[in-house]
């Protein structure tokens, strides 16, 4: 006769640790990059005013909200989407298939092919946010690595792609 | 081709198959409402170390799974009734069955009576006497499984049922979980697929339905067994760690061929070569998966003389569109056929004899046939007594049937 047992699931804390940083800074960039880039800028252009993004893992966290003001700023919103109005979800299963993003062993198109994550709210919208993130993975990213982040991997001159990077990565190292 | 002037058919089943396809399962779970799943392991399923796999992929989920480990090979009511008594006690909401055979075959059963009351048991015996939804069913199924966990039946005791609320929910298939089985156990199962499918692929009438997955299930089948069986003993190197390789995909693939083909035995009667093998399987030491292989292009010859199966549309799934329009017409179901011993002569080589080519070479005597044939025919009245004597001569033979 075989035996009964109760488990109780453990929690991943480094895989969390690493989420929370990787999308704690990304977001801050994604504020930065909206100010630097036109490409981006243009892309927040198509999303209307007051409405906030939110990116984020089931069932724990950590998550990635940013939005957009009344007066058209892109601000980040930090890691909770706890007591904020939320206009379009970007949802992950669960942790691991979040590793999988974040690690960049998956693109995000990838990603929602294979149903690991899914969306609450408008396509055209989050089509936008997807394009946002994936130009701020190429200023974030070396080129080897960005490329198994993103789709296509862009065209862009060296010195868009190096200025925007010295910008943001100093910018959302301090935060202003 | 002739088309079938009737048809039916469902699959309600959704499947992941694929890296990380355990950890879907909490999610998955959710969509179904559950939140507190009862996770049945068999006793090989625990031998092979695949407790600690699924019990991972519940981490950091807000589910507190229960795990009964070492469901018996033969399971009984009072295991039912031991099974049953756990998870309304502990409150448990879905199962989720990992293995293969009787786990499976316990769980649909414990399904109807957790789902309602005990006493359903007798009522829901037969067919489709099953009259609502049962809780939610999940399985991740081993290397070994035969497909049949897919279909919507399930024998205990004397007790049988039929229903298409027995078929699972869902079905991960996880490369953590099928990279634990032996040779014998994998070309069991995949044989056992590919004689069903192709009986299936061959019908006089073509089905709309199982036309389709039958050609998958035997084209997943021929691209993958041998490299599989090839590379099964070759270690895992650095790089294998971090991206799957081929061998464990090909794994995968022929365990969702045999989900597959065991989907197609539940919607098509057992053809004449699985009912043959069954019982010849009592004569030896080889399983009817095995045996269900030596005997195929034996029984689809004579199927084609005999009721006229299209065994020349066999060889496009066989050997795909270029050979096959290549190939005169008249010449494709010899080409097919000409495939599979080839498929058979390779198993031989590959085993070291293990896989036989003939019935001689199996240990089987041409004296126990009739006796066999004999006992078939007393439990299945339909049986052609001279047509599978024909066809096991033949096979004892290796010799092709070429009249009847």
């Amino acid at each position: 006769m075989g035996e009964y047992k109760t488990y109780r699931p453990k929690r991943k804390i480094l895989k969390w640790l690493y989420l929370y940083v990787f999308m704690w800074f990304t977001g801050r960039a994604i504020k930065i990059a909206a100010k630097v880039d036109d490409e981006v800028k243009k892309e927040f252009d198509s999303i209307p005013n007051n409405f906030n993004v939110a990116l984020e893992v089931l069932p724990y966290g950590p998550a990635l909200v940013v939005g957009k003001t009344e007066d058209g700023k892109v601000q980040y919103l930090g890691s909770s989407t706890k007591d904020k109005k939320i206009d379009l979800r970007m949802i992950v299963h669960n942790i691991e298939n979040a590793m999988q993003l974040f690690t960049f062993q998956e693109s995000t198109a990838i990603s929602f092919m294979r149903n690991r994550l899914y969306l609450d709210g408008e396509i055209p919208y989050a089509a936008a946010f997807v394009r946002v993130f994936d130009a701020v993975e190429v200023y974030l990213l070396p080129k080897i690595i960005a490329k198994l982040a993103v789709k296509r991997y862009p065209a862009w001159s060296l010195i868009r792609k190096l200025s925007g990077r010295v910008k943001i990565y100093l910018r959302a190292g301090i935060g202003v | 081709m002739s088309r079938t002037d009737y048809s039916d058919f469902l699959c309600p089943i959704k499947f992941c198959c694929g890296k990380l396809a355990l950890e879907t399962l909490p999610a998955e779970l959710r969509v179904y409402n559950a939140r507190k799943p009862l996770i049945l392991f068999s006793n090989k399923a625990v031998i092979n170390g695949l407790i600690d796999p699924v019990k991972q992929a519940f981490d950091d989920s807000e589910m507190v799974a229960g795990i009964y480990d070492g469901v018996p090979e033969s399971p009984t009511l009072s295991t039912i009734r031991e099974l049953s008594d756990i998870y309304i006690k502990n409150g448990h909401d879905a199962l989720i069955a990992v293995g293969s055979g009787s786990v499976m075959n316990l769980a649909k059963v414990l399904n109807i009576v957790v789902s309602g009351e005990p006493g359903d048991l007798k009522t829901c015996q037969g067919e489709d006497k099953i009259t609502k939804p049962l809780n939610p069913f999940f399985v991740v199924p081993e290397a070994s499984a035969t497909g049949l966990m897919a279909n919507g039946s399930a024998c205990i005791d004397n007790f049988s049922f039929t229903s298409r609320y027995l078929i699972p929910d869902y079905l991960a298939i996880d490369p953590r979980i099928v990279q634990q089985e032996t040779v014998g156990v994998i070309i069991d199962a995949a044989m056992r697929a590919l004689s069903s499918s192709s009986f299936a692929y061959t019908l006089p009438d073509t089905d709309y339905f199982i036309d389709p997955y039958a050609y998958l299930a035997i084209q997943t089948i021929c691209e993958n067994l041998i490299p599989v069986i090839e590379n099964a003993d070759s270690k895992k190197g650095f790089k294998d760690y971090l991206i799957m390789n081929d061998t464990e995909k090909g794994k995968m693939a022929l365990v969702t061929a045999s989900v597959i083909g065991g989907f197609i035995s539940f919607c098509q009667p057992a053809g004449i070569v699985m009912r043959l093998s069954e019982a010849l399987s009592e004569y030896c030491q080889l399983s009817s998966g095995i045996l269900a292989g030596l005997l195929l292009p034996y029984g689809l010859e004579y199927a084609m003389l005999k009721e006229g199966y299209q065994t020349e549309k066999l060889l496009l799934a066989l050997a795909g569109p270029d050979v096959y329009s290549r190939t005169p017409e008249n010449e494709r179901g010899k080409s097919a056929m000409g495939i599979l011993r080839d498929i058979q002569d390779k198993l031989f080589h590959l085993t070291d004899g293990y896989i036989p080519r003939t019935l001689a070479g199996a240990g089987i005597s041409e004296n126990q046939f009739s006796e066999m044939i004999e006992r078939m025919s007393q439990n299945d009245e339909g049986i052609d007594s001279k047509g599978c004597l024909s066809i096991l001569n033949h096979a004892r033979e290796g010799r092709p049937v070429s009249d009847i």
